[in-house]
């Protein structure tokens, strides 16, 4: 049983880690997104939507 | 939020949901095999019904990341290449799972974490295959050559997932054949009975479910990276 228990926790923690991964690694990436398009507008004051 | 990633989400909710299902099914539902006799070996199958599906899904996501890889390499466009690292990355998460796995399953089984024998032995190969393949990701600068090498890669990578599938059936090995044909040498087989076939499909259907709901958020993430990645070269530039 103890052998079950082992596969099925990988299974879980492993599945678990990689969803959390791609959560983080997003909050991350939005965040830097933002960061950067603040400062490109700081560097042309005229504005303008940047896409 | 997003559309990607609310899609993402929903898709995710779903698949955790199916997750359930099939944890209910596996454990409340299914019956032992008839030719295993011993509680260790009754309580080390039910691994199966996870440990499988981990491989399938690996083994789609290898196919669609060679599948974008040769769209890649005709159509150029940007969104192929998103596809295929994305792919790639769920397809060696789900290898690494099927492979840690299917060795404590072995134990049980076969007395032994691990063997060369021949579905384990190409497992490994192709797992380091992959490896290799986001090794030369990071290693080349370009984008444009990292794109072209990698489709190429993906695609010659992926001749060995027919090769792992087809081992147990080419050669003698102690893995069973469970799904479409008996092996005499294989240890720790069983028969994919009426229950036990409908429980595992549905296992199948669950983890594809998950699959396409990873997809759909490391997709996402892979074109935020790069949207990042080309405004930090913009400020650079203009500074």
């Amino acid at each position: 049983m103890v052998f079950m228990i082992a596969a099925y926790a990988v299974i879980w923690a492993l599945t678990f880690l990689f969803i959390v991964s791609i959560f983080i690694r997003q909050r991350h990436l939005q965040r830097d997104l933002e960061l950067m398009q603040q400062l490109l507008e700081e560097q042309q004051p005229s504005g303008g939507e940047l896409r | 939020m997003l559309p990607g990633e609310r899609w993402g989400i929903a898709l995710l909710v779903a698949a955790a949901w199916l997750m359930l299902i099939a944890v209910v099914l596996v454990f409340g539902v299914a019956p032992d095999p008839v030719n295993l006799t011993t509680d260790m070996e009754r309580y080390a199958q039910r691994i199966f019904y996870f440990h499988v599906p981990n491989w399938w899904v690996g083994f789609l996501a290898y196919l669609i990341a060679a599948v974008a890889g040769v769209l890649y390499l005709t159509k150029g466009h940007e969104r192929w290449d998103v596809l295929e690292v994305a792919s790639v990355e769920i397809g060696l998460t789900f290898t690494t799972i099927g492979l840690i796995s299917g060795s404590i399953w072995a134990k049980p089984t076969w007395n032994t974490w691990w063997t060369w024998e021949p579905r384990l032995t190409t497992a490994a190969i192709g797992w380091l295959m992959y490896v290799g393949y986001l090794m030369l990701r990071s290693a080349i600068d370009h984008p444009e050559r990292r794109a072209r090498f990698s489709a190429v890669f993906s695609i010659v990578a992926f001749l060995s997932v027919p090769i792992t599938f087809l081992a147990i059936r080419w050669w003698r090995t102690i893995h069973p054949v469970v799904i479409a044909g008996s092996s005499d040498s294989g240890m720790g087989g069983f028969a994919l009975g009426p229950t036990i076939g409908l429980i595992f499909f549905f296992c199948l259907f669950a983890f594809t479910a998950l699959y396409f709901a990873l997809l759909t958020l490391r997709t996402r993430s892979e074109w935020l990276a790069r949207r990042v990645q080309q405004l930090r070269q913009d400020i650079l530039y203009r500074s």
